[in-house]
């Protein structure tokens, strides 16, 4: 694993990612409920449980608010949705919390979860993926291990990956905490 | 405030069991239950978390976190009517859901410190405490609408529907085909896993809320949707559930002693156990193989082995690590001495004078990866080999019921499933659908989950309210934000640290 995030609370209304020793982003609650990211380098991203006119379970959009550097273009624009677990990144689906291809399911049970790159999967976009495919996600569904996430937010939720994951490794390591790890 | 129990001493993971030799000689319930100590320990364990991401994982939103908090407490009234609210098969649900896998226990936030919460024990005592204890009486209910919904099937997803629809004030019909309602759960589900008594006490009781339950009408045969609806429903919400299995041609499959595995749980469950035992239907012999790598196939396996005694064996074509089954399950099914038997895969059925003696398996190994990123089975040339049986039991899938579709020529998809909008509505004016008729087969909660959403459009729809549409899960995700949200969480939550 390449990337290795800690997500930490670190005071009330504070939440802090680092980087091995290094403080690289905060995560804030806005009024408005939705999360404000924002990294050391003041690029910043916004979080929010509600996209596509509705809110779902284990689902989020992060749009990046301000970019650190000026002639960047992305200002605004989403660079990560999750639904139901799912996200597509660089035309490839992710699974969060997915049974590595050829590892027995019962050891990922409880405890890590995996990211799963999901190749071959019969969908190109994520608003295509049926309720029946959803469902069956777990038991049927078995992916590469890209990155692990680990730990109860209050003590620290680790997030390692590849660097496939890496240009979205911060509103990933983000979502991640918010959507599985906070208690 | 909570009393940490040590992970290994209760928990969700490893639970009470039965003695499987004792066990596997008859259908009484495998998983035993938490004693009152134990459940307010476990419960206690509980952070009741400021974002209790176990509700976000339960299909019907069930109070999970409420129900941890009033157990730790010793008040199990109000733990039930918080579970209660949402959930109306709790003790049903409590022993079907496969909790660890994708569902609340498998999202609980003690996942990360080894353990989750044993969500589905504190339920289920909180459950089987009202039933043999303290009744408890039903949740409000709104005015009469003078609206009439016709539910058709009497599977989970109608149960959960008719119930929330009547709680908004409608009158609901229920119409289901066979004598005792429940749907799969009633005849699919084994009684070592849910004992039929705790399904009909929740039946009984959404009875109790004033939903009519017609039995013994199949629609489309004893009365259509066309004449439902102008005979004063004003609205039909079909849902029909899974019946059709999956077809398969290998040579010699019609065979005597080669059966359909979902056709032998229906005939041995439908009526009863005791009425099954006194006129068998089925000549399973000592040897018999089971088809399938599924929790159904499973259950065909472990009901073969109560009834006979006999050597069961399970024949999969890829390995355990690619089995959809869950695991616990397959573990409780080793513990009772089934044998299980990897990478291989029926090529032909073989007999004298039609009666089947023998399967002639393929050796498979793993190739390339599918759809699903599992590893496909291929056939390995010239490792044929012979497995002599008794009988077979096809266990291998089943899609949606068809019977109704074809019949009235409503609009179908994907193995011939019910096409719904977004917001549940087929293809005929006023009639809805929901559940594994239209989804493929599920799970009794999704299904329950699924039921209670449409029911919820359908509510929309008589009341014209559908400009105003709020999904069930953001209802409760508004009062989570209004009530002890994040904001909670992150203002004020010392008191709610997990143990050092
Ligand atoms: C063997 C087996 C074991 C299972 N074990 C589990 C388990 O342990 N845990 C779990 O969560 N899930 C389990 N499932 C899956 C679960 O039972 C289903 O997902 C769930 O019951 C689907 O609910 P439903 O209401 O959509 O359909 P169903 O439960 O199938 O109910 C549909 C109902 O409609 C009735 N009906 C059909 N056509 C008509 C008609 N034309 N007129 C009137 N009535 C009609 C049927 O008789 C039936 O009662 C199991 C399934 C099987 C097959
Ligand atoms: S996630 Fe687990 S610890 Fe948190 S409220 Fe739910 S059951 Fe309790």
């Amino acid at each position: 694993m390449v990337v290795d995030f800690v997500v930490q609370e670190s005071g009330k209304l504070r939440i802090t990612i680092r980087k091995g020793d290094e403080k690289v982003a905060d995560i804030r609650l806005r009024k408005d409920f939705t999360y404000g990211l924002t990294a050391s380098n003041g690029n910043e991203w916004t979080l929010s449980a509600r996209f596509g006119g509705e809110i779902r379970p284990f689902s989020m959009a992060v749009s990046q608010s301000k970019a650190h550097d000026a002639h960047d273009v992305t200002s605004g624009t989403t660079v990560l949705v999750i639904k139901d677990h799912l996200f597509l990144h660089n035309e490839k689906f992710y699974l969060l919390g997915g049974t590595p291809e050829g590892r027995p399911p019962k050891e990922v049970l409880v405890g890590r979860r995996y990211i799963c790159r999901l190749d071959n999967f019969p969908f190109s976009e994520l608003s295509d993926v049926d309720y029946e495919t959803r469902s069956k996600l777990i038991s049927k569904f078995r992916g590469a291990p890209v990155g692990e996430l680990d730990g109860l937010g209050k003590e620290g939720h680790h997030l390692r990956f590849f660097n496939e994951l890496e240009d979205i490794g911060l509103p990933l390591a983000a979502s991640c905490y918010l959507l599985y790890s906070t208690a | 405030m909570c009393a940490y129990v040590k992970p290994d001493r209760v928990g969700a993971f490893p639970f009470p069991k039965s003695d499987p030799q004792v066990r596997k000689k008859g259908f009484s319930e495998v998983e035993q239950p938490y004693t009152k100590e134990e459940v307010m320990l476990e419960a206690d364990r509980c952070l009741r978390c400021g974002n209790p991401v176990c509700i976000d994982a339960c299909p019907v939103q069930m109070d999970v976190r409420g129900m941890c908090d009033a157990v730790a407490a010793g008040d199990l009234e109000t733990a039930f009517h918080r579970i209660r609210e949402t959930n109306v098969l709790v003790g049903v649900t409590a022993r079907c859901c496969p909790q660890l896998q994708g569902l609340c226990e498998s999202a609980c936030v003690m996942r990360w410190q080894g353990q989750p919460i044993s969500i589905g024990m504190i339920q289920r005592y909180v459950a089987d405490w009202e039933r043999n204890e303290s009744k408890q009486p039903e949740p409000e209910m709104e005015n009469e609408t003078g609206k009439r919904v016709a539910v058709i099937g009497a599977g989970p997803a109608g149960l959960a529907a008719a119930e929330l629809l009547r709680r908004y004030g409608h009158a609901v019909t229920v119409y289901e085909e066979l004598q005792t309602p429940g749907g799969t759960a009633w005849y699919g589900i084994p009684d070592y896993h849910l004992p039929k008594d705790v399904l009909l006490y929740e039946v009984e009781r959404i009875k109790g809320q004033g939903v009519e339950m017609r039995t013994g009408i199949k629609v489309g045969k004893d009365i259509t949707l066309t004449q439902l609806l102008s005979d004063g429903s004003d609205v039909i919400l079909v849902t029909t559930g899974s019946r059709d299995v999956t077809k398969l041609d290998t040579p010699g499959i019609n065979l005597k002693g080669v059966y359909d595995g979902y056709a032998f749980l229906e005939d041995v469950y439908v009526n009863g156990v005791t009425e099954y035992l006194k006129h068998p239907a089925y000549d399973l012999g000592k040897e018999i193989l089971v088809i399938g790598g599924g929790d159904s196939a499973l259950d065909a396996a472990r009901t073969a082995l109560r009834l006979t005694g006999g050597n069961v064996t399970i024949i999969y074509r890829r390995t355990e690590n690619e089995m959809p089954a869950d695991p616990i399950m397959v573990d409780e099914t080793k513990e009772e001495g089934v044998q299980f038997k990897f990478l291989t895969d029926p090529d032909s059925y073989n007999g004298p004078d039609g009666k089947l003696a023998s399967v002639t398996m393929s050796t498979m190994t793993l190739g390339a990866p599918d759809a699903t990123g599992r590893r496909s089975p291929e056939a390995v040339p010239g490792q044929d080999f012979e497995m002599r049986c008794d009988s077979v039991l096809l266990a291998v899938g089943r899609g949606p019921d068809s019977f109704l579709q074809m019949q009235s020529g409503l609009k179908m998809g994907k193995k011939n499933s019910i096409v719904v909008d977004d917001h549940y509505q087929t293809s005929m004016a006023g009639v809805f659908a929901a559940g594994d008729v239209t989804t493929g087969e599920t799970l009794v909660v999704k299904a329950m989950g699924h039921g209670r959403e449409a029911a919820q459009r359908v509510h929309e729809y008589l009341m014209k309210l559908e400009e105003k549409h709020v999904s069930l899960y953001e209802m409760y995700y508004s009062q989570k934000l209004t009530e002890d949200s994040y904001q909670g969480m992150l203002f004020d939550r010392e008191e709610k640290l997990p143990p050092p």
